[in-house]
């Protein structure tokens, strides 16, 4: 390897022996201290081989006295490989003149990379970097990175840190933005009953609870104090957090008729027809011979490309109705007036699989045409309220 | 003469433990396989064909077939060849 390596940067030639005792001639080249290498006998009288370029100009003579006669067929390794090269010179200009132009170009900002930015638009950072000559294009030398970061922190409020480095013509901005802190650590408060209601279970989170299941709490009561001792005993004032239910009660007053009126068709129907062109109207059978009725109205245009045509037609039939009062049996009528009170319960967000325990009261009312029933439902709630400290 | 000289020099070696090739000038003949041979301390090549080559040696004509034989290498005592190699033997003559 490192024999092959050293023929080719001495160079070498493949030579062709034409002759009828080519292995004398090889005992003979050696005999000189001529090494080959790479023989092959193409044909009975042909053998190619490799001999360096030095020796070459020792191996006429020997020929001389053989017979054989011997071509190149191709030159090898650096010397002939320079030569080559010399014919070109321009190449090599142009080798230097591209690598001139790489190390030219090399010492400007290509592109610009920004990373860490949320808050920050990539605008305003770009603006502020821009005013500073660091865009893409510019040189690297005239500006530094120091300067940079400085104005990109004193400028923009938002940003904790900045850093500008290089890779090649390739500019990193990385910056860090303030976060605000959390708004919970910043508050302070009390949790604070939101309603009347008898305390069930107490759940702190933070701070320190003011009351125990089985306690009665009046709407405004504190149940958990903001204030509370860290795990290191130190009195700390914060956000009070946890849930505290409590059975609370809900009235609701729910009524009912005993009577119901009902509308009903009689069956007999009249027909009115009217043709309506442009502004005059055609009607046919206009008078209606019913007290009480009902209308259907049917209208009947045509529409062509989206330009209603002025003829219309219209049909109203008359159902002549009469009314009926139906007597609702008590019970029904108790029915309806819970549900309608249940119904003014979902307003505060209570519904009937809520409800621990029911209580329907009924309420006399002078008149006897319906009834009246009160609805007390008491059910379990979350009662904690936050009362920030002013 | 020369060959009582031989035997002396064959007795000394053998006492002396020393390699033979060195002082007798015996051909040394390595081989990888079939396929490639370096024979060193040869005495000349007698002929080349991509099927046979013959090389003079002390010990006699080293006779190598094989097919697609190429010569790799050719220095003063030493050549190199790889191909296909079939055989190897001594020839006396």
């Amino acid at each position: 390897m490192i024999q092959s390596l050293w023929f080719w940067l001495m160079g070498y030639v493949i030579v062709k022996f034409k002759g009828a005792s080519i292995e004398c001639l090889l005992n003979l080249l050696i005999d000189d201290g001529i090494s080959v290498w790479s023989v092959e006998r193409v044909t009975t009288d042909v053998i190619v081989a490799q001999v360096s370029v030095k020796d070459f100009r020792r191996l006429r003579p020997l020929l001389w006295k053989l017979n054989i006669r011997v071509s190149i067929v191709g030159k090898k390794g650096l010397p002939f490989f320079w030569q080559k090269f010399r014919r070109r010179q321009f190449l090599i200009v142009g080798l230097v003149i591209f690598l001139l132009i790489l190390y030219y170009l090399s010492g400007f900002i290509w592109f610009i990379q920004l990373e860490g930015n949320e808050e920050v638009s990539k605008e305003d950072i770009f603006a502020i970097l821009k005013q500073q000559g660091l865009q893409a294009g510019a040189s690297k030398k005239d500006f530094s990175p120091k300067a940079m970061e400085t104005a990109l922190l004193t400028q923009i409020d938002q940003l904790s840190w900045a850093g500008i480095s290089f890779k090649g013509s390739l500019v990193k901005v990385q910056v860090v933005e303030r976060s605000t802190p959390d708004q919970a650590t910043i508050e302070s408060g009390d949790l604070v009953a939101s309603q009347d209601g008898l305390v069930t279970h107490v759940l702190t989170f933070r701070g320190t609870p003011n009351v125990q299941p089985g306690t009665t709490v009046r709407k405004g009561d504190i149940l958990i104090k903001g204030n509370y001792y860290d795990m290191y005993g130190r009195a700390q004032v914060g956000k009070a957090e946890g849930v505290v239910k409590a059975r609370v009660w809900y009235e609701a007053v729910g009524e009912a008729a005993f009577r119901r009126i009902k509308q009903q068709r009689t069956g007999k129907t009249h027909v009115v027809s009217t043709l309506t062109i442009g502004e005059r109207k055609l009607t046919y059978n206009q008078e209606v011979p019913y007290a009480k009725y009902i209308v259907e109205r049917e209208e009947f245009s045509q529409t062509m490309r989206g330009y209603t045509l002025p003829v219309r037609f219209t049909r109203s039939t008359y159902h002549e109705v009469f009314y009926e009062t139906r007597v609702v049996p008590e019970s029904e009528a108790k029915e309806m007036a819970i549900s309608r009170a249940w119904a003014a319960l979902a307003a505060f967000d209570i519904s009937k699989d809520m409800a621990r325990a029911t209580q329907v009261e009924e309420i006399a009312i002078t008149d006897q045409y319906g009834i009246r029933v009160g609805l007390l439902v008491e059910v379990e709630v979350d009662i904690a309220a936050f009362l920030p400290k002013p | 003469m020369a060959k009582s000289v031989d035997r002396i020099i064959k007795g000394f070696t053998a006492v002396m433990d020393m390699p033979s090739d060195v002082l007798m000038d015996m051909p040394r003949i390595r081989m990888m396989g079939n396929v490639e041979l370096v024979v060193e301390n040869h005495k000349g090549l007698l002929e080349y064909t991509p099927k046979t080559i013959r090389l003079r040696t002390k010990t006699g004509i080293l006779i190598i077939h094989g097919r697609r034989l190429r010569i790799l290498f050719f220095v003063k005592d030493e050549l190199k060849l790889d191909g296909h190699i079939v055989s190897v033997a001594f020839s006396e003559h």
